[in-house]
């Protein structure tokens, strides 16, 4: 009973992920004075992938062909340790925001293998620079998870979800308890100063700046890749897919999509942790979760709609600028600690 | 030093009145000339009798608006001591002069093919690259099949690591034979044809044709048809400049000023279709005049249409060139000094942008021009930035000149003149200025007041070198905003 809520959820992420590439687009297009296409349009177009046959060239081997079918379950498996909505995850162990790291990175390597296996100069380029910043980026995700570890004490993603939640509830409760008032500007008033007793406020607000950087670097998201780009030698997650085609561009579809809406749950989760009481019924929480999703795929584009794309070598500046956010916290805590 | 012949845009001349030089003095003299800081307008070669090769240099001299016509001949030994080894501007037109005819420029670095001719002589020159040399660049190809809205051509670009360090350009690909097929059949119905030269560039290359067949038959025309001549070649350059601002913004990711010019843009043909009956101009200007007048209920509306462009370029321009984000993209991106811009003898648009004022408006004018005082815009920094602005700032400059020509009131006298029979043995070269800067036609008439030779040189074919040129030492990902910022042409190129 419990694994079967802990996969509806997780089928609930994926729905998440189509939507919010809908959105993300939608958000776009009205910033541009258009209508845009359908919401639903990334599912449309996976579907019609789907139906199409593929080319693959006849220089590549047989990686090149794995390479696809490798990111997409990777993205798959990587969900399957995140708390959505609340709830628990479907796998749940001490250490798994290591998997989850490293199950990305292995269908990163995939799709970098699968991109170089085409030989063709322009992919080469593109592997080489999403390499290069997803190095950059590593860091700042262990030293957000280790910051949160070393806030809860616990080592599972789920877990250090769920703590975090738990802290900042049981203040809630208890100052408003306390003050006897009700109220939205009470119950705001009272919950930041919990926030702020509760000593998570700082770092939640730190790791899900992080996040969302991770987003928009992971997900090739504007300032720092731009997928309405038509020009190559521009791209950088773009250009590693132009010889799939087909079956295979649609699982890169839905991989991208994913990825979205996973970093995307990490940030919901630490965000509902603060806002949302544990006493909170399931289905609630998961309308709620749906609708934070969406404002972090309006945030995403937003931001992809009134900032400017950067210069290429100016990149890993923003992208290390993550990894001293998440070193800031980090240090702030070992200080107060001591 | 030879003779030369001092001609105008425009004014048709007898052959006879040409100086015929030795190819060897030619050669000197043109060396000198550019050094003296005359452009070269036109280079080419055509076969004349028993294998015989005429070669005519046409040289623009912008100090007194003249033209410098020469021409030589060269027989038996079809080869000369190449010039580009001295002034590099001329190594496109000694590659196309040894394309078309044969005539071997000696020492000639690189004599590639300019475009895919049949039984070219080039070919083969194409696997023997000069520069290839440099400690074994990492290649990046890009092309000839690129992005849905880019036109063919082949960018090999050598690089290290993610800089640029040259780009090898290979055009040719939209090669249609744009000037054998103007030896062919009536001289009078060839609008159709220089219409399609370029599908941006409409006007500018319908009134180079038009005005060179006026000038051969000697018609004089209504202030009216250069009036209208004149409105639609400027709102050619207002669209177009907003289509390549439209796509700098793009090229960056902005999304406010890719839709706001693209919107701009479209305004702006709408009102070009209510003027020609077809949004790029085609079916306008023809010899002898103008196929359509202006009447008061179009002039208002253009007028109206320019009223919304000139208020709404005013906010995006302000956004776009005050948005620091955007200025740090565009800033210091693919310089190109006034130095290279001569070496490489870069016109138009670019040169304007690193604040050599080259504009046929003002050096060699034609038409209302030539009484309607014309001053080019300039900006210095030859940057992507410069190209940008130089744009923004064109877009205002010929919405007040359509203003000032629409409250003149001169739209008086007849479309159409009836254009007469060709001078026998006569040329002509036309300039007129396209929006990306000088299109030039020459027109060589035989005895039977038949089209001997056209040439055609549109402006991309002066500035693709300028690409490659700004940028050297450019990251990769900057490359195509840099391309965007130049807004060439490869069919006008291709011919």
């Amino acid at each position: 009973m419990v694994l079967a809520l802990a996969l509806s959820r997780y089928f609930l992420m994926i729905a998440m992920a189509f939507l919010m590439a809908g959105v993300i687009v939608k958000v776009k297009s009205f910033w541009a004075g258009r209508y845009g296409p359908p919401v639903l349009q990334p599912l449309y177009d996976v579907w019609k992938l789907l139906r199409k046959g593929h080319v693959v060239s006849g220089t590549t081997s047989a990686v090149f062909g794995a390479a696809p079918s490798i990111t997409l379950a990777s993205v798959l498996s990587a969900g399957l340790v995140l708390p959505i909505g609340g709830g628990p995850a479907v796998l749940h162990f001490s250490g798994d925001f290591v998997f989850f790291a490293y199950v990305l990175a292995l269908g990163r390597f995939f799709a970098v293998l699968g991109a170089m296996d085409t030989g063709n100069s322009l992919e080469g380029m593109g592997a080489s620079r999403d390499v290069t910043f997803s190095a950059l980026l590593e860091p700042a995700f262990f030293v957000i998870m280790g910051t949160l570890s070393m806030l809860t004490g616990l080592t599972s993603i789920t877990e250090i979800y769920s703590m975090a939640a738990s802290m900042v509830d049981f203040t809630i409760l208890a100052s408003i308890h306390s003050t006897g008032s009700s109220g939205a500007m009470t119950y705001i008033a009272e919950a930041v100063k919990a926030w702020s007793y509760s000593g998570l406020f700082v770092p939640v607000l730190c790791s899900n700046i992080v996040l969302m950087i991770s987003i928009i670097v992971d997900t090739g998201r504007m300032p720092v890749d731009d997928t309405a780009a038509h020009d190559e030698l521009t791209m950088i997650h773009g250009v590693m897919v132009l010889d799939n085609s087909g079956p295979d561009m649609a699982m890169i579809n839905v991989a991208r999509a994913m990825k979205i809406a996973l970093m995307g749950t990490l940030v919901t989760g630490l965000t509902m942790g603060l806002v949302v009481p544990t006493w909170v019924s399931g289905a609630l929480c998961l309308v709620i979760y749906a609708f934070i999703m969406l404002i972090v795929a309006a945030a995403i584009g937003l931001i992809e709609s009134v900032t400017v794309r950067m210069r290429l070598s100016r990149v890993p500046q923003f992208v290390l600028g993550a990894s001293s956010i998440a070193l800031i916290v980090l240090s702030a805590l070992m200080i107060g600690r001591s | 030093m030879g003779k030369w012949l001092t001609a105008k845009n425009a004014r048709a001349f007898h052959r006879r009145e040409i100086p015929l030089l030795h190819m060897d003095e030619l050669a000197k003299d043109l060396v000198r000339f550019l050094g003296e800081g005359l452009r070269v307008v036109h280079f080419y070669g055509r076969a004349g009798v028993e294998g015989a090769v005429t070669i005519t240099a046409v040289l623009a001299d912008d100090t007194d608006c003249s033209l410098l016509v020469s021409e030589a001949h060269i027989k038996s030994v079809l080869k000369y001591t190449s010039m580009t080894v001295k002034e590099h501007s001329l190594h496109l037109f000694e590659r196309e002069l040894y394309e078309q005819t044969g005539v071997v420029p000696e020492r000639h670095p690189w004599l590639k093919p300019v475009r895919s001719e049949p039984g070219s002589h080039a070919v083969v020159q194409i696997n023997k690259p000069p520069l290839y040399s440099t400690g074994g660049p990492h290649e990046v190809s890009w092309g000839p099949v690129r992005s849905v809205t880019a036109e063919s051509g082949h960018f090999r670009l050598l690089c290290r690591g993610e800089e640029i360090l040259h780009i090898a350009i290979q055009l040719g690909y939209q090669h249609r034979g744009v000037e054998r097929l103007f030896r062919t059949g009536n001289p009078m119905n060839k609008a159709s044809l220089v219409e399609s030269i370029a599908g941006d560039t409409v006007i500018a290359h319908a009134w180079a044709y038009a005005m060179a067949i006026e000038a051969l038959s000697g018609i004089t025309l209504s202030k009216k048809a250069e009036m209208m001549r004149s409105v639609a070649l400027e709102l050619e350059r207002i669209a177009m400049h907003l289509e390549c601002l439209s796509g700098i913004s793009a090229g960056i990711g902005f999304l406010p000023g890719a839709s706001t010019y693209g919107r701009l843009r479209t305004a702006v043909i709408d009102s070009m279709l209510r003027l020609s009956g077809c949004r790029f101009g085609r079916g306008l200007v023809r010899p002898g005049g103008v196929l359509s007048g202006v009447g008061s209920g179009v002039r208002e509306h253009v007028l109206r249409v320019l009223d919304v462009v000139d208020h709404d370029t005013e906010i995006i321009n302000a956004y776009l060139f005050g948005s620091t984000g955007v200025l740090s993209r565009l800033e210091g991106t693919g310089v190109i000094t006034p130095a290279q811009v001569w070496e490489a003898g870069l016109v138009g648009i670019i040169a304007k942008s690193t604040g050599l004022p080259l504009d046929s408006r003002a050096d060699q004018p034609f038409g209302v021009y030539e009484k309607d005082h014309f001053t080019p815009i300039t900006v210095s920094s030859g940057d992507v930035y410069a190209r940008a602005k130089i744009r923004a700032l064109e877009i205002e400059q010929s919405i007040k000149i359509i203003r000032k020509w629409f409250h003149y009131g001169m739209m008086i006298g007849e479309n159409m003149m009836e254009p007469t029979l060709l001078g026998a043995g006569q040329m002509v070269v036309t300039m007129v200025e396209g929006f990306r800067g000088e299109v030039s036609h020459a027109i060589i008439t035989g005895h039977n007041s038949e089209i001997e030779y056209y040439k055609v040189v549109d402006t991309s074919f002066h500035n693709w070198m300028g690409l490659a040129l700004a940028a050297r030492g450019i990251g990769i990902s900057d490359f195509p905003l840099c391309n965007e910022s130049f807004g060439q042409s490869c069919c006008g190129h291709d011919l």
